[in-house]
């Protein structure tokens, strides 16, 4: 690439000479460096990138539920389903999401992708951006055990009822996709800080897990 | 002629056979050879008006002299069949014999034994027999550390025999002679802190949201002083364990620890100990988890055991370390900073029981928990613990029960920031049931 460009800037001095012996030389200079920068665009493309969407597995996933007390029960995590219910959630987190923030493309759409057992219509499925730092340790009353900043205000999860997204159904009936653009920009990219999502549903649902074979926990985002 | 040369040839040459033996107080008894218990006579009739002179001084009631009644009235006597001449500086004592080198008796030092009367002890007049009794018994009688030192014994039974004798004169004597807190000898009491035993923690139902759970541990547990000499003695102990959580029983860290007793004396000691628990020989379900982790302590302790109360400090520090935790697709790193622990223990004790406490103090840098996007940092942290403890304590087996209980922390803090399993133990507190066979 730098090669074509070099050659480019050489012809083009040659030109600007034979342009400024006719119009002068401001308006050569001008013209030719614009013509320089049409090419460097074109050919380089400096100034218009092009991002490709990239789909990442969602690797914490934890579910909490009033009827399972110790952190690390093993029916709340490394599992291929889970079951969800009113009392019954979800948290959600890409762990290193905030390594790579910088380069997720926010002009396009930033998703989520959850499947589900069963084939479903308009599902009665929310994802909320959890407002509380928790790890894989939480249960229903705790974000994490240490200490009395590890409590959540509300039991069942700390979350931001206005930035919850509803979620799309899929072509194939089994997969919903939420929005999460907004969550992004206002909550990890602005405040660096990444809480994850919470998973909430008003009806039983069995959500694939994340060490399905397919169906896991995606995150979808366009990268430059 | 040639008849009475030989004779007195044989005379030359069996003399030394004829000769008494050489012995001294802790000689191999062929004097008793030919000995025959003496049942009556003058050697018993003044053994009884020694025992009379005894008690009428109260000697029981005199610190140092509790058993010399006992060593008095219960050792058996015997008359040897020949006198027996002095050997060694016990015997040249004019206690023990005659301005000839005859030996008027003899007793081995330690409690219990009998005593030997040689012919030329007939010869004296009843008051010297009975001193020579009470001087005997006193033998016997004495602290190990002192009963062989002849200047002391001959002191005490000139005291006991003087004819203006009281129970304060012999008490006053006994206190100057008789050192209040004699220093151990060897196979003293030592051997009573060799031990192997069993240990039941049940700890406090921790909250519900402990990081990781466990019901209860188990321990086994020995500590044996094989080396070291009379003043000190370097114990090394081992401990195996077992944890009961809710999905059920694993083993343990492997625990190592070392005692060394600088200083020791009947009611005080002084030493170092260290301890490193290891957990090379845990479960995988416990090396993968936030007490997956080698501890090591150092420290220093200090205990004072009087016949009725106990009191003990100690000063500890442990070492910084890290674990991790892995759960699910998620790897958590903790890190633990150095721990400063003091502690006081202390108690009452009636007989072989005892009833006391303790009360613990932590100071710890840190406990540091980094995981993808989670990160946990207490900063310094304290923990105030105490707790009772009630125990049976022989010299053939203890059997203590402990509890300990969290009083106040910073930063709510549990065990479970110290990352000790072993040590400390975990979550809110515990009990504990411990039984020991001393060895």
């Amino acid at each position: 690439m730098m090669i074509p460009m070099i050659l480019m800037g050489r012809k083009l001095l040659r030109a600007r000479a034979r342009i400024t012996s006719r119009f002068g030389a401001p308006k050569a200079t001008l013209l030719v460096c614009t013509i320089f920068l049409w090419g460097c665009d074109r050919y380089g493309g400096i100034f218009s990138r092009e991002s490709v969407q990239i789909m990442y597995a969602i690797d914490a996933v934890k579910l909490i539920s009033p009827d399972i007390t110790t952190g690390d029960h093993p029916r709340t995590y490394a599992q291929s389903s889970y079951a969800l219910s009113p009392s019954r959630r979800i948290l959600l987190r890409r762990e290193d999401l905030l390594s790579f923030e910088n380069s997720i493309d926010t002009s396009k759409k930033i998703a989520v992708e959850l499947s589900f057992a069963e084939t479903i219509s308009d599902p009665r499925v929310r994802l909320c951006p959890v407002t509380r730092s928790w790890m894989m340790l939480a249960t229903w009353t705790v974000a994490h055990p240490f200490g009395t900043s590890g409590k959540w205000q509300s039991v069942g999860g700390d979350w931001d009822a206005q930035g919850c997204v509803e979620g799309k159904d899929g072509k194939d009936g089994k997969t919903v996709t939420f929005d999460m653009t907004s969550w992004f920009v206002l909550q990890v990219r602005a405040r660096s800080t990444n809480h994850g999502l919470i998973v909430c549903s008003d009806d039983e649902l069995s959500l694939i897990g994340e060490t399905a074979a397919t169906g896991y926990p995606k995150l979808l985002f366009s990268r430059f | 002629m040639i008849i009475k040369m030989l004779c007195a040839l044989s005379l030359v040459l069996l003399t030394p056979l004829l000769a008494s033996t050489k012995v001294g107080n802790a000689d191999e008894g062929s004097d008793l050879e030919g000995a025959r218990p003496i049942l009556n006579g003058i050697i018993i009739e003044t053994r009884d008006r020694a025992a009379t002179q005894l008690r009428s001084l109260n000697v029981a009631g005199v610190r140092g002299l509790g058993m010399l009644m006992s060593e008095l009235e219960t050792s058996l006597l015997f008359m040897a069949a020949s006198n027996s001449n002095a050997a060694g500086d016990t015997d040249a004592s004019p206690n023990h014999g005659d301005m000839r080198g005859l030996v008027y008796a003899r007793t081995f030092a330690v409690p219990h034994a009998a005593t030997r009367f040689f012919p030329v002890a007939l010869e004296l007049i009843p008051s010297q027999l009975i001193a020579l009794h009470i001087h005997e018994a006193l033998h016997r009688s004495l602290d190990a550390s002192i009963r062989e030192d002849e200047t002391i014994v001959s002191q005490l039974t000139l005291a006991l025999t003087s004819p203006d004798a009281t129970h304060d004169s012999v008490a006053a004597t006994a206190a100057r002679l008789i050192p209040l807190d004699p220093p151990l000898t060897a196979n003293e009491d030592f051997d009573r802190y060799s031990h192997v035993g069993y240990e039941l923690r049940l700890f406090r139902r921790p909250p519900a949201d402990a990081q990781y759970p466990i019901d209860r541990l188990h321990l086994i547990k020995s500590e044996l002083y094989p080396f070291g000499g009379s003043r000190s003695a370097l114990g090394v102990g081992i401990e195996m364990s077992a944890l009961d959580r809710p999905h059920g029983t694993f083993s343990g860290p492997l625990g190592l620890s070392a005692h060394l007793r600088l200083i020791s004396r009947r009611l005080a000691e002084f030493g170092l100990l260290g301890r490193l628990d290891l957990n090379t020989l845990s479960a995988e379900e416990l090396k993968n988890s936030p007490f997956g982790r080698d501890v090591a302590k150092l420290g220093a302790f200090f205990k004072r055991v009087s016949p009725r109360s106990y009191l003990e400090n100690e000063l500890t520090f442990q070492l910084p370390g890290s674990s991790s935790h892995t759960i699910g697709l998620v790897r958590y790193q903790y890190g633990y900073g150095w721990v400063m622990t003091a502690a006081i223990r202390g108690g009452f004790r009636h007989g072989e029981f005892y009833v006391g406490g303790f009360t613990q103090l932590h100071l710890a840098d840190y406990l540091q928990i980094s995981g993808g996007s989670f990160g946990f940092d207490s900063g310094r942290y304290r923990i105030l613990s105490a707790g009772p403890e009630i125990g049976f304590d022989s010299d053939s087996t203890t059997i203590v029960f402990h509890g300990r209980f969290l009083l106040d922390s910073t930063k709510d803090a549990t065990f479970d920031y110290l990352g000790s399993l072993m040590g400390d133990g975990i979550a809110q507190g515990s009990l504990g049931l411990e039984a020991r066979i001393h060895l």
